[in-house]
């Protein structure tokens, strides 16, 4: 479906040179949940806003359903694949209404007829578990997991066939994490989405993703079947990543690499 | 007389806002002994940061109404002046807070802020305080810390800002260390290694860790003793071997399940109506 090949981008701060991302290829079919993971400075971020459009490659190709991709994409393009931040706080315009941050996607995309609009909005709202009355609210007044699901609810209207989720989850706690994820799956589900799920969570990965593709200073180290990447890391970066997972059962450590 | 550090007693604490009296804390019990860690877990919203800046005496504001006593080396610190209070911070109690950046002042080099942080411990010149900081920053591995001690805070990692952080609030061998949030804002690699420091200063100068967090892995890491508070009760109160294999209170059952597993058992599905956990008594763990 995403077809990633031989991608590099680089960065020029003042006179130094950074390579955020070296040579990347990957292959992400269709319904899977592909994780990406690392540490931060990794180019997890920088190869989602390639994926997007946001920056322009130095090198390679990205393809969507063999059709290559660049920068300047038209509607239908830009609509297919939408993307959830990380922040809940800071990704919602304090100054509009949920009803107006939602109903955005559905008039730029004209999913729906204007007399629709509405319909569509209190639909979204129920999908992602929110009450439909919270369309006239401003975003200040719901709490960091109601604004996470107002920002799916959002990248679900214009009906995309990827979300890119960066870090969905790790701007709230664990109870309310588990909430969101559940939400996630469920509503992959219903719509036959694809995920590429970017995170550095890897307990969250473990339980979510199929595939997963590690990444180091801007390189692969390694990717796979999530299962056969955690019981057997071939690369010694990996083994540490997943070692230093703090956990909380004997029946997790012992599923840690030696 | 007790040989208890710390100890707070039925700490009640509201604020008097615009819809009302919102009652953050409701009598909260918690003891700490020398050199002891523990931790105390909850979600956003429970109340965990605001015990911590009432140990401290930062809630000074006309809206706070506050009761009970905090007794720490045998005296009551809650009502305590500013004056009196700034002769504690930094020499008996530290903190260390969640993001590193932001707890270090952007505008002044680090080795200013150490200056700052030493005179606290009495007067020294700048140049003993940049050799003291020198000598602390070697200790926890830096490699460089003349470069370090030289940078504004933003041109450093946030790995590396946390273990100056971390230096700067026990370069004067407090008695009591609290730790908010210390390895949130971090990724799991950078987060153990902040946790191994932590464990390591302060096992030399026997400081005790308030430990603040909601991150259970980080808890079973770290801390001894464990307290569970949730809407400013705590749940339920044992050592961290107790809660973690024998969980008694429903909250800190759900709050177990809820962590995504290494192992790879899937997501626990959710209660969408959980109970008042609040209004179920609080569980303690016997000593046998």
């Amino acid at each position: 479906m995403i077809k990633i090949k031989n991608i590099s981008k680089k960065f020029f701060i003042k006179n130094n040179e950074v390579q955020a991302l070296n040579k990347i290829n990957l292959l992400i079919e269709e319904k899977d949940c592909f994780a990406v993971v690392g540490e931060s400075g990794s180019g997890k971020t920088t190869l989602a806003n390639i994926i997007l459009g946001i920056y322009q490659q130095d090198e390679g190709d990205i393809s969507f359903f063999e059709k290559q991709l660049f920068k300047k994409r038209n509607l239908e393009e830009r609509k297919l694949i939408q993307y959830v931040q990380q922040n809940p706080m800071s990704t919602l315009n304090p100054k509009k209404t949920i009803f107006s941050t939602i109903s955005l996607p559905l008039k730029i995309h004209k999913i729906v007829k204007k007399d629709e609009i509405e319909e569509r909005v209190k639909k979204l709202l129920s999908y992602v578990g929110l009450n439909p009355e919270f369309m006239v609210r401003y975003p200040d007044t719901l709490s960091g997991g109601q604004k996470q699901r107002v920002a799916i609810a959002r990248a679900l209207a214009a009906e995309p066939k990827v979300l890119i989720l960066d870090e969905p989850t790790s701007a709230l706690d664990v109870i309310v994490q588990s909430k969101v994820l559940n939400l996630l799956l469920k509503i992959k589900k219903e719509f036959d989405l694809t995920y590429i799920f970017i995170t550095h969570d890897l307990s969250v990965v473990r339980n979510i993703a199929n595939k997963v593709v590690v990444m180091n200073k801007g390189e692969i180290e390694e990717s796979g079947e999530t299962k056969e990447v955690f019981l057997h890391p071939k690369s010694q970066y990996t083994r540490d990543l997943i070692k230093a997972i703090p956990t909380v059962t004997d029946k997790e450590d012992a599923v840690k690499p030696k | 007389m007790s040989n208890k550090l710390l100890k707070i007693q039925d700490l009640e604490l509201s604020f008097k806002m615009y819809e009302g009296i919102s009652y953050v804390l409701k009598k909260i019990n918690l003891e700490l002994s020398r050199g002891e860690k523990v931790a105390l877990v909850g979600e956003s919203g429970s109340g965990k940061s605001v015990t911590t800046k009432l140990i401290l005496g930062l809630l000074n504001q006309k809206n706070v109404t506050k009761k009970g006593k905090i007794i720490f080396n045998n005296k009551d610190i809650l009502n305590l002046s500013q004056n009196e209070f700034k002769k504690i911070r930094g020499n008996n109690i530290s903190i260390i807070f969640q993001d590193p950046i932001a707890a270090l002042n952007p505008v002044f080099k680090v080795k200013d802020q150490f200056y700052e942080v030493n005179l606290n411990g009495g007067n020294i010149s700048k140049k003993d305080s940049f050799l003291k900081a020198c000598e602390a920053l070697e200790k926890v591995s830096i490699r460089d810390p003349e470069r370090v001690l030289e940078s504004y805070p933003f041109q450093l990692s946030g790995g590396l800002a946390q273990r100056v952080v971390i230096t700067m609030a026990m370069i004067n061998k407090p008695e009591l260390l609290l730790a908010d949030e210390p390895s949130t804002a971090l990724d799991v690699t950078i987060q153990n290694q902040a946790l191994d420091l932590m464990n390591e200063l302060t096992k030399e100068t026997n400081t005790a860790v308030l430990l603040i967090t909601h991150n259970m892995g980080v808890v079973r890491k770290f801390a001894e003793k464990v307290y569970v508070i949730y809407r400013g009760v705590i749940v339920e109160e044992g050592t961290k071997n107790q809660l973690f294999n024998n969980p008694g209170h429903p909250y800190t059952k759900a709050l177990l399940e809820s962590i995504p597993k290494l192992s790879g058992d899937g997501l626990p599905l959710h209660n969408e109506n959980p109970p008042d956990y609040a209004s179920i008594e609080k569980y303690t763990h016997k000593n046998d």
